[in-house]
């Protein structure tokens, strides 16, 4: 029995690899687009990535120091993403603001709901008491609410917070450590009070414009990170190998119609072989080339990256993480190949549809242009597609590093469209496999 | 042809009605028995139903009635065991066009339960019996259509059935191939094999036959040894006049010559089906001729199996 099935497998594999036509759609062509959208795109943040459209709820009410000046730490998170009308543009709040398109709001709740919504890709909130709690010595939090749909978006809102919140810690301890120092040194020195106040004053200024420039510095503001967002071969490799292998899933399964068309599928039926196990002999056989497809793609990927002298690594280092995606998203690709056999009457039939299908699902799903800010009402759509939930997992495993498990629902989905669309394949062909 | 009485097949109420009830009627309900060790023809026009009854009989088909017993198993309830005693060889080249022939003979090896020492054995000596040994490493589709016939037959050959069927293994290719192809289904019967062989070349069928089943619309109109087969002709000469342009009223004219059983219009062929063609052939000749028809050549054939089928149906077994 696995003799049989292991060679209707192999037969396929062998007469994919050796086919220089097939090879050429396999990996000539995903290889050559990747490399030239790559070039076309190449590492140019400004390319890649829409503004990214945030919120910022300031409530701080704000506190006096004992000089009797009024402060508010809020208004640091709030300059930042809304620069004063004339920013200079070499500095990081312009910076900022060419990232994101942030919009001061008194409405966080409302806010919230459009980041559910997928409207904004994430709130800042920043309670009334913030410099109040903070002047005490208490914790004082930010809150940020963020889409979790998005994969680049919240990254960078949060990588600049959180660099506004160190800036604004170094003003923090400058209060915390400057007057009591100052006060001390105005002892020893005999100064006046009010000397005092304005020494610490002045300490608290440096340290404002400090935390002010701090996140202004994109290395500090971790925008390194998206540099690398940047390279879009992160995003189009993966894209591109997806969308081939689908093709040649497509074109796996459609050997079977061309085994019915060319008699050799009944001619096996004429052999002590049931018919489940030459199905599941091409189905295996689909697979297998499908996964060695995503992995050659990987490396000649990486390869042709590395020759274009990318130093950010296109698929990332999670290996487990690659692997298992690769397994799931050709599992489902294979499975979406027989659906498009099974509805197709004949070979050239189905060839037509899936060249239609596939690219479809294709732009749907982002593999020709990455679909960040889609409307909310079409939200759903891309999730539809295969292609989706493998190119997001394969982004999220290189730009963002993410772990095992930041991908688990991409695996599960994959996984159940797997069964679900095999499921229908099957019932289709059963109808059919009668000669 | 070591014939033995006893049946390695039987066919009852056989029927295969596609997409009923408007489809076709191919095969309606057809009996017959099969014997171990003989060579059973089955002749009839294209369309007769010849390929359907091998596909209910080798479980590609499900008859819509009927069963068929083979080698002890009835192919509706036990396909497998069936298929174990089966090599099928189907009309259609039934080959991987990109593999060579060993490739795909190693390949349906496999799917024939067969491995290892074996497998490679059974290979070289089917590539030696169809005399493919020298081409072996070669694509098929860098073959001659005559070497694609015997690879194709080679595959059904491969486990050593019991029985193998044969579904027009000569259809499209030259003579000298069709020679090799009869003389190697001779051998293999002569090695004990059970051979069932659909054609609609009656030379054939004459030519291989220890028993011959005549099929026409999907029913066995005539059954039996060739010496059976010919006595229900009786014993008829068949003419052959080659007249381009002849009006239909004229084959009447022809029919009604004293003698003379049947006359059958076929291209530019007339048929006449005589006792005794000699007697008739100039009256024939004289008519043709008084016609201002022209008479390109005549043949006189001792009784065939053509002649049995154009005396059961009035048609010709080729159209
Ligand atoms: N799958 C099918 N669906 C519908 N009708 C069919 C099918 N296969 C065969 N037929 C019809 O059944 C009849 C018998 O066909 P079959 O192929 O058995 O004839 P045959 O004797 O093998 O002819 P040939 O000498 O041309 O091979 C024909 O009328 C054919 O059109
Ligand atoms: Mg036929």
């Amino acid at each position: 029995m696995l003799t049989k099935l292991l060679a209707i497998a192999w037969k396929d594999i062998y007469v994919t690899f050796r086919d220089r036509n097939a090879l050429l759609y396999m990996f000539a062509m995903p290889v050559a687009l990747s490399a030239i959208i790559g070039l076309a795109f190449g590492t140019d943040p400004d390319v890649s990535i829409d503004p990214i459209p945030v919120a910022v709820a300031n409530q701080d009410a704000g506190t006096a120091l004992p000089g009797g000046e009024q402060w508010n730490l809020g208004q640091i998170y709030e300059s930042v993403f809304i620069p004063a009308e004339a920013a200079d543009p070499g500095n990081t709040a312009a910076q900022v603001d060419e990232l994101t398109d942030a919009e001061r709001t008194d409405d966080p709740a409302q806010a919230r709901d459009q980041v559910n919504d997928g409207d904004l890709a994430a709130l800042i909130q920043i309670p009334a008491d913030f410099t109040e709690q903070a002047f005490q010595g208490n914790s004082a939090a930010v809150s940020v609410y963020w889409d979790s749909g998005r994969s680049i978006g919240p990254s960078v809102v949060l990588s600049i917070v959180n660099s506004v919140t160190y800036g604004a810690n170094t003003v923090l301890l400058a209060q915390q450590v400057g007057p009591a120092y100052l006060t001390q040194l105005g002892t020893e020195l005999d100064q006046d009070q009010s000397a005092i106040t304005q020494a610490t004053g002045r300490v608290m200024d440096a340290a404002m414009s400090v935390a002010q420039d701090t996140p202004i510095r994109l290395e500090q503001v971790n925008l390194q990170g998206e540099t690398r967002a940047g390279d879009a071969l992160q995003y189009f490799a993966p894209s591109m190998a997806i969308l081939f292998m689908t093709f040649t899933m497509a074109a796996g399964a459609t050997t079977i119609l061309d085994e019915q068309n060319g008699w050799t599928l009944q001619r096996i039926i004429t052999t002590p072989t049931p018919r489940w196990l030459f199905m599941a002999g091409k189905l295996l056989g689909t697979y297998v080339t499908g996964v060695v497809q995503m992995i050659i793609l990987v490396g000649l990927t990486s390869l042709v990256a590395a020759l274009m002298g990318r130093e950010t690594s296109v698929w990332g280092d999670n290996i487990a993480g690659i692997a298992l995606l690769i397994l799931a998203v050709s599992f489902a690709a294979t499975s979406l190949g027989l659906v498009i056999a099974a509805l197709s009457q004949t070979p050239s039939q189905a060839s037509t549809y899936s060249t239609v299908a596939l690219f479809l699902l294709g732009m749907l799903g982002g593999s020709f242009i990455p679909i960040e800010n889609l409307p909310a009402a079409l939200d759903w759509l891309p999730k539809i597609t295969l292609n989706y939930w493998g190119i997001q997992g394969f982004f999220d495993l290189s730009y963002e590093n993410a772990a095992l498990s930041a991908i688990s629902t991409n695996l599960v989905v994959l996984a159940v469209m797997g069964v679900v669309l095999f499921m229908i394949s099957t019932w289709r062909f059963n109808r059919r496999l009668e000669i | 042809m070591p014939t033995s009485a006893a049946p390695i097949i039987e066919i009852t109420n056989l029927k295969k009605h596609f997409n009923p009830p408007d489809g076709p009627l191919a095969v309606n309900k057809i009996s017959m028995a099969i014997m171990a060790g003989e060579i059973f023809s089955l002749l009839g026009p294209n369309g007769a139903g010849k390929t359907t009854t091998i596909n209910m009989m080798c479980g590609l088909l499900t008859p819509t009635e009927g069963d068929v017993i083979i080698a002890g198993h009835s192919v509706i309830k036990e396909p497998l065991a069936v298929k174990r005693a089966l090599g099928v060889v189907p009309q259609e080249l039934a080959i991987y066009p990109t593999l060579s022939a060993r490739q795909n003979l190693v390949f349906f090896g496999k799917l024939y339960g067969l491995g290892g020492s074996e497998l490679n054995k059974r290979v070289d000596e089917v590539l030696e019996f169809t005399g493919l040994t020298e081409r072996a490493k070669d694509p098929i589709e860098e073959y001659s259509g005559g070497m694609k016939r015997r690879v194709n037959i080679g595959i059904g050959l491969l486990h050593r059935p019991q029985i193998v069927f044969l579904d027009e293994p000569t259809v499209a290719i030259d003579p000298q191939s069709r020679r090799n192809i009869l003389d190697a289904v001779k051998e293999l019967n002569a090695q004990g094999t059970t051979i069932l062989y659909t054609t609609h070349y009656m030379e054939e069928a004459q030519e291989l036959s220890d028993r011959v089943g005549i099929i026409d619309h999907g029913s066995i109109i005539a059954l039996g040894t060739q010496d059976e087969l010919m006595q229900q002709v009786g014993e008829q000469d068949t003419l052959v006049f080659c007249v381009p342009d002849v009006p239909d009223e004229f084959i009447d004219t022809l029919g009604a010559i004293q003698g003379v059983n049947k006359a059958l219009h076929v291209d530019d062929e007339i048929r006449l089906l005589a006792k005794d063609g000699r007697t008739v052939l100039p009256d024939a000749i004289r008519l043709i001729n008084e016609a201002g028809l022209s008479l390109q050549s005549v043949e006189v054939h001792e009784p065939t199996l053509e002649a049995l089928f154009l005396h059961l149906t009035g048609r010709a077994l080729r159209d």
